[in-house]
């Protein structure tokens, strides 16, 4: 009875409000610029009638009723409801442009969109403004430095733009695909991401832990990253988007790769080596080996052919000469990359469009090499009848990849030798100059008059004659149908077609010095040749034709206080790879003949003194099929919205797993829970608004194509008796499977009061299980060597922390976002009987139980012998000389372990700062807590390869040096084994820590009311990256991150400009 | 409404319902999954596995042969080892003797089983025969191989106790290795190839193919090691029934470095011994002692070696190279004849066999035939012939195992390495190789005791 009179009072007071009338003023502004939104709406929730913001974007509105509930709507910008709190004041609201949308974030798994703070697994949503703050003309290399456990790694790159693998929360294999799986709109990728336009790319999805990779079996182990392209949306106006950018990459600098020793310290030791007689073998050899230019004009002298006088001052020349410089003048330049693309999209109650073209043009700094990519894509969605969504895409893409660069490796003089380091491009009459090339100068020379084609070797005019492209088509085809049987349960069918087709072609003119090369040494002593005299024409193509369809079942359903989302599905794949390459020989590229009767059988005498066949130029055709049937199913239930309960189940079988293992069918799973504290009633912390925890436990998969779980075997013809035969390859196994990787992850959302402070601290343990490792067997099963079966297991600790911080707000926002990473891995079960010592030294250092996977191990450091500067190891108790015996018999025991290869630590830092238009921010990586081995002088190398290293200037030279160098004399005859004592020690492990400037972006957005509708839609923007490393560990200036590259990455400087209309 | 979900349902199964051929296809179409007689008839083809590489470490360590001193020092510690009959043999190296003759055995069972996969139509034929005989020949062959080396002689009273080889019946890798007795080991061997001699045919083009001819060699020398003399009559009788020509050798014109050419005419069977460092014509010289056992008009001493200033070289092998030939002839089944006639005292026919046999052998006119006056000598004279026609066969290391037993022939081997004089005592134990050790640490089977 109370309680009624309560509620007759509490509605009369209500009424009696509402009867006064209550005007409300305000102003609507745009959120990214700042600028006042002229004719936006303004409406009071539940009635018709509104206003229109008026040219400075004020608005008045009679309230009626009871309501304090306004709603703002503009064209391109997020609608937004506002409660009036108090009346008595103007009201400001700030609406968010569309592409912005920071209200709810969706993360996509590839089956499913889920609302990130309703997810409980790990997800990292790198959203569009992140990925375009980044200039370049892939995808994934925008995503470096952009989210927290994501490393990319480039310790084994020669060239620095080389593809760097990618590994997320560290390792979960020692042998099978260690490569985090991409997927493009829903289905995995096949071929290269390189294809995908970024310019295409709404957003980016990174799937961490078991619960949100799970969904993808047994190819989620290494995490997933789901790409997610941009589509039209329904009832929106026609949007227009343009991006154009121009970026210009500085020369490379040669100067910085320490493989190198300069002319005048080479040509002292060629002299010192000459001396010693050391050429004379190359130089009598009938095999006419090349020789260097110094050594022939040392021979010269010694032979009476030239004065000393005249030797010495040829000699004096060359001596000023370095190749690097002109290698830098001629065969490299500043590199250009042009990209623009344009879209459309929109959509109306019926049907959603977005039509998009992008073209690349890149100029690589290295002369010759280039690659342009047009994209062309389409994805519409019709609405033709009340619940039915058909949707289908195009997407074309055709790439070419020119490579007819000359760098300082192809200038090789033949396989295995440097160039030496007085070589010249350029005569000093200005023409071409030759290159020695792999016979002695005088055998080339004299070519000619022994009636051959022209032996010489000139770089320059090979440049011109090389003609080698690489021609990529794509295309990728989607259909689906969506139908809504009920309110809360819709089924889809999915299908995708993808192929890519990739053709190179290398056109050999016959003046290059490779087919010249060729002819000359065929030429038999009649002059006859059996290579047709023209262009060799060398052709391989590739195809990954991959079919892959989908049905799912989606449930989603709400009622009071309970919400619940599941999916359900099967899945179909096959994926086909193909392979071939062949050659034409007597090729004329005017009128596309060729030779085809060539004989490949009769060993035939080459030139200078050998025999061979002809080359084929062809390889095996290789053909790859994979097959996989897949069901999966993912649930998670609300409560209250606070506690949330999810979990996921997936079945696969495959052609490459065993038979046992598609007959078993055991699932991989996961299951995850979720609290938001914040939303219970008792939490009453002013300090934080939202509080969250997560916690998820499951399984993800991993598969090695590599392994067969069927007896295979070789074929090859009997050198005995010329039968066909059949090596066994592999016993068979039919209990292969897939690795399994058991993820807990431990998570806490946080955000602060008006979201000053959010963000996300994570925690996580992979026990990798089943994981692939060889195991010896048993000699008596008559399978010899070690057998990779499922039996190893590693383990992987860590945490992930990202940050975001709102430093100020208002007129100058100074935002900070910082990610942290921990990883630490852990051998639990291996068996490394049976290997060579030599494996501990490489980069993947074979592994040790109880060790983290790659350690970095050397030798301990020889110390020097003051009498000769030998290095001195200990064998059998006596320090000595026996280096080969040193080598040979040291045990794992006695190597230095310095610690891990890989980063057990790194993040980065990025502050963007605006104000009005202007918007600043760069970004900063570090990582920490791991080793590298820098290289340093091999004498072997340096006498036999011609390959010398800066730090022979710091060797031992005479007595008393050993007090400061660590680096050996020089040895009267070359010993790998006493070079590998130095290039192996612990003093050449150098710490990996560095803090790097990855790059910087400059951004002006103007809102000049002279730009009328166009204000706050065009943005011009300046973009600057590879700007160095602030600050590293080791003393020798050497980038951690690419210890075995020629030069490093080149700064790159962008200039762009983008509508958004 | 339920329309709708059938239909539903109904796509999706549609979608998914592949049959499970989907799953089988091959992942990598250029890996031959051997499931065809042709496939399974190249598995077995492949010579550089079955044929060649048989054990060495017997003929290594029969003291017919000398490593020269200079060379001692860089043969393989194995090599060394074995060359002066150590205790402990392998240290760290691989055991090849072993481990490629249980290869053999891999691939027999693989080809064995390949055939019970096949569909019941293809079970028939000459080419299903051929491969289904092979197969048991070549595993029966690897087993005799093994049960020279790796355990002990067949004794009658002790065979069905004494540890024999484990015998690996099945390619199955997760099988467990078990010994069985001398006496499994030699029905083995003799079961397998009684059972091919039904499905082969009496003699093969191919040399590296097993022929019925080859299995009547395989059991008499089996037998012959089993001192079972009338059996290895029986099939060596069965053996020369199907071929008996003999190679006379003033018809032999040696080109080039080596004597003879491959698959010469009195070849039954092609193999060779494995050709390590020990066992190579660069580092061998032959033991001087048996040099000078041939005659002045013998052939075989300048057919079958080289006087190197001073070190013998032997360049007489039938595999027509360096590598020295370890399958079955015709000449040997001569010396199996006369042994075992000599033995159940018919030396006169056991010297028609024998003379039979050098006649082809010595310079034309030259060779007087051989007499006895008791079994005795008659078989002293086959045993002498055996070693001096045999040598480098791998078969001196067998008839020492069996000749010591008999106090009669037994010889104590001796050897000196530098300052070192070494000597192998008759029955030693160290006639009997041990086990590699990866075997004993992976099944834990019984150690030879040295």
């Amino acid at each position: 009875m109370n309680k009624l009179i309560l509620y007759i009072l509490i509605v009369a007071a209500f009424h009696l409000e509402a009867q006064a009338q209550i005007k409300v003023t305000g102003q609507v502004f745009s959120k990214l610029s700042e600028q006042p939104l002229p004719g936006a709406s303004v409406k009071q929730s539940g009635f018709n009638s509104g206003t229109i913001t008026d040219s400075s974007g004020r608005f008045s509105l009679i309230l009626q009723g009871i309501g304090r509930e306004l709603r703002i709507s503009y064209v391109g910008y997020q609608s937004q409801t506002v409660v009036v709190a108090r009346t008595d004041q103007p009201v400001n609201i700030s609406l968010i442009p569309e592409d912005n949308l920071l209200a709810e974030v969706l993360v996509s798994t590839g089956y499913q969109d889920i609302p990130q703070e309703r997810a409980v697994g790990s997800f990292v949503q790198i959203s569009n403004e992140v990925i375009n703050r980044r200039v370049g003309p892939d995808i994934i290399s925008r995503l470096e430095g952009a989210a927290s456990g994501l490393n990319f790694i480039r310790r084994f790159a020669t060239e620095p733009d080389a593809e760097p693998s990618l590994s997320i929360r560290g390792l979960s294999t020692f042998y099978a695909n260690a490569e985090p799986l991409i997927v493009v709109d829903n289905f995995p990728y096949e071929g290269s991401i390189k294809n995908i336009n970024p310019n295409d790319v709404e957003s980016v999805t990174i799937l961490k832990d078991a619960s949100a990779a799970s969904i993808w079996g047994a190819r989620a182990g290494n995490g997933v990253i789901v790409i997610t392209t941009k589509k039209g949306r329904s009832n929106q106006p026609v949007k227009v988007q343009f991006n154009s950018v121009y970026t210009l990459a500085e020369k490379p600098d040669l100067f910085y790769n320490p493989d190198f020793l300069g002319s005048a310290d080479y040509i002292a030791l060629e002299r010192q080596l000459f001396a010693r007689n050391f050429y004379a073998g190359d130089e009598n050899s009938l095999s006419k080996v090349i020789v260097s230019p110094v050594v022939e004009l040392l021979i010269a002298q010694r032979d009476g052919k030239l004065t000393a006088a005249q030797a010495n001052a040829e000699i004096a020349l060359l001596e000023k000469q370095d190749i690097r410089n002109d290698v830098q003048k001629y065969l490299y330049r500043q590199g250009a990359n042009r990209q623009t693309s344009l879209n459309l999209s929109g959509g109306t109650s019926a049907i959603n469009y977005y039509l998009s073209a992008g073209y690349d043009n890149n100029d690589h700094q290295s002369r010759g090499d280039g690659y342009n990519r047009l994209t062309l894509n389409s994805q519409n969605v019709y609405r033709a009848i009340k619940g039915l969504e058909i949707s289908a895409g195009i997407n074309y893409i055709q790439s070419k990849n020119t490579f007819n660069s000359h760098g300082l490796t192809e200038l090789s003089p033949v396989s295995g030798k440097s160039i030496y380091p007085y070589a010249r491009l350029i005569s000093p009459d200005g023409k071409p100059a030759i290159v020695q090339r792999s016979y002695r100068s005088n055998y080339a020379a004299s070519a000619e008059s022994m009636g051959l084609l022209n032996w010489q070797y000139k770089p320059l005019e090979e440049l011109e004659l090389s003609d080698f492209t690489r021609v990529n088509n794509e295309i990728r085809i989607n259909g689906g149908l969506k139908y809504k049987f009920l309110q809360y349960l819709s089924g889809e069918v999915k299908y995708q077609f993808q192929r890519m087709g990739d053709n190179s072609r290398n056109n050999q003119d016959p003046r290059s010095f490779a087919v010249r090369d060729l002819l000359n040494r065929y030429t038999q002593s009649n002059g006859t040749n059996p290579i047709p005299y023209g262009g060799i024409l060398n052709l391989g193509n590739s195809a990954i034709t991959s079919h892959s369809g989908r049905g799912q079942l989606n449930f989603n359903r709400d009622w009071k206080q309970h919400r619940i989302y599941a999916i359900a599905g099967a899945e179909v794949r096959e994926i086909d790879n193909f392979k071939n390459a062949s050659r034409l020989y007597g090729y004329d590229n005017e009128v596309l003949n060729s030779q085809l009767m060539i004989d490949y059988v009769t060993r035939f005498p080459t030139l200078p003194r050998n025999t061979a066949t002809i080359p084929t130029g062809t390889t095996p055709l290789t053909n790859q099929l994979d097959r996989y049937v897949s069901y999966y199913g993912n649930a998670s239930y609300e409560f209250m919205s606070r506690y949330t309960i999810s979990a996921s189940l997936r079945e696969d079988a495959s052609n490459l797993f065993g038979v046992e293992t598609n007959q078993k069918r055991v699932p991989l799973w996961s299951a995850g829970l979720g609290w938001d504290i914040s939303a219970e009633p008792f939490f009453k912390l002013d300090l934080l608004s939202y509080l969250k925890l997560r916690a998820t436990y499951g399984y993800n998969g991993n598969t090695d194509k590599t392994v067969t779980a069927l007896t295979t075997a070789r074929y090859s013809s009997d050198p005995l008796t010329g039968l066909p035969v059949a090596t066994i390859l592999s016993p068979g196994n039919p209990d292969l499977r897939w690795e399994k990787v058991g993820i807990a992850n431990l998570g806490l959302d946080f955000a602060t009061k008006n979201k000053r402070i959010s963000g996300s601290i994570e925690v996580f343990k992979k026990n990798g299980r089943d994981l692939l490792g060889d195991l010896p067997l048993d000699p008596t099963t008559g399978y010899l060597g070690r057998h990779r079966v499922n039996f190893a297991s590693l383990q992987t600790t860590g945490a992930d922390i990202q940050l975001h911080t709102s430093n100020t707000t208002g007129r100058v926002k100074w935002e900070s976002d910082v990610l942290f990473s921990y990883v630490k891995d852990k051998v639990t079960r291996f068996d490394n009987s049976g290997l060579a010592l030599s494996s501990y030294f490489t980069g993947f250092s074979i592994p040790i139980v109880g060790k983290s996977l790659y350690r970095l191990y050397s030798y301990p450091d020889a110390p020097l012998d003051p009498a000769t500067g030998d290095p001195l190891v200990t064998t059998n108790g006596v320090l000595g000389k026996d280096y080969v015996n040193y080598v040979r018999n040291i045990t794992s025991g006695e190597l230095i372990d310095k610690g891990p290869q890989l980063p057990p630590y790194f993040g980065s830092i990025r502050n963007s700062v605006s104000f009005k238009g202007l918007a600043v921010s760069a970004n900063i990586t570090w990582k920490a807590g791991y080793y590298f081995r820098r290289s340093s002088i091999s004498y072997d190398a340096l006498f036999n390869s011609w390959t010398g290293h800066r730090d022979y200037a710091k060797r031992w030279q005479k007595p008393g040096d050993e007090l400061y160098t660590s680096v050996p004399s020089v040895p009267l005859l070359s010993n790998t084994s006493r070079d590998q004592i130095y290039e192996r020690s612990s003093s050449l492990v150098e710490k990996g820590d560095h803090l790097r400037l990855q790059d910087v972006n400059l951004s002006y957005t103007p809102a000049f009311r002279l730009l009328g509708s166009y204000a706050g839609k065009l943005r011009c923007y300046v973009y600057a990256s590879n700007l160095g490393i602030l600050w590293r560990a080791n003393k020798q200036g050497l980038d951690p991150d690419f210890p075995t590259v020629q030069y490093i990455q080149p700064k790159t400087y962008s200039f762009g400009l983008s509508a958004n209309l | 409404m339920k329309r709708k979900y059938y239909s539903l349902l109904l796509w999706i199964t549609a979608l998914i319902s592949c049959d499970k051929e989907f799953l089988e296809a091959k992942p990598d179409l250029a890996l031959v999954v051997p499931h065809t007689v042709k496939n399974l008839q190249a598995i077995l083809d492949n010579t550089a596995i079955i044929n060649n590489n048989t054990p060495y470490l017997g003929e290594l360590s029969a003291g017919d042969n000398f490593i020269q001193p200079n060379r001692y020092q860089t043969i393989q510690v194995h090599e060394r080892n074995a060359f002066i009959w150590a205790k402990e043999v392998y240290e760290t190296s691989v055991v090849n003797d072993w481990d490629w003759s249980y290869r053999r055995v891999f691939y027999a069972n693989q080809a064995l089983e390949g055939l019970v996969r096949l569909p019941e139509k293809e079970k028939t034929g000459p080419d299903y025969e051929l491969v289904k005989g092979s197969a048991l020949f070549f595993r029966a062959w690897a087993f005799n191989h093994l049960a020279q080396e790796f355990c002990k002689p067949y004794i009658p009273s002790s065979a069905s106790s004494d540890p024999g080889i484990p015998l690996r019946l099945e390619s199955n890798i997760n099988i467990r290795t078990t010994r069985a007795t001398v006496k499994e080991t030699y029905d083995q061997i003799i079961g397998d190839a009684k059972l091919a001699l039904r499905y082969l045919p009496a003699t093969v083009q191919v040399k590296t193919r097993p022929s019925r001819q080859a299995v009547y060699a395989l059991l008499s020398t089996t037998f012959l090691q089993m001192e079972d003399y009338q059996n290895a009559k029986l099939y060596a009788d069965s053996c020369l029934a199907l071929g008996a020509d003999l190679t006379n050798y003033n018809t032999v014109k040696p080109a080039g470095a080596f004597t003879f050419k491959q698959f010469s005419p009195e070849v039954i069977f092609h193999s060779y011994i494995l050709h390590g460092h020990g066992f190579n014509v660069a580092n061998l010289d032959v033991s001087k002692e048996l040099y000078q056992q041939y005659g002045a008009n013998d052939l075989r001493k300048t057919l079958f070696f080289k006087d190197n200033q001073g070190i013998v070289n032997y360049i007489g092998s039938y595999s027509g190279a360096r590598e020295f030939f370890s399958g079955f002839a015709v000449d040997e089944m001569y010396l199996i004849e006369a042994e075992c006639l000599a033995r159940s005292s018919n030396r006169v026919e056991a010297l028609k066999y024998l003379n039979t046999l050098l006649a082809a052998r010595w310079k034309s006119g030259t060779f007087t035939p051989l007499t006895a006056s008791s079994d005795e000598e008659a078989l002293k004279h086959v045993l002498a012939e055996r070693r001096k026609e045999l040598i480098f066969r791998g078969r001196r290391w067998s008839d020492l195992r069996r000749l010591n037993r008999d106090p009669r022939f037994a010889v104590t081997l001796s050897r000196t390495v530098g300052a070192t004089t070494y000597t192998l005592a008759p029955n030693s134990p160290l006639y009997v190789l041990p086990i590699p050790h990866d075997v004993i640490v992976m099944s834990k089977v019984e150690q030879n005791p040295r």
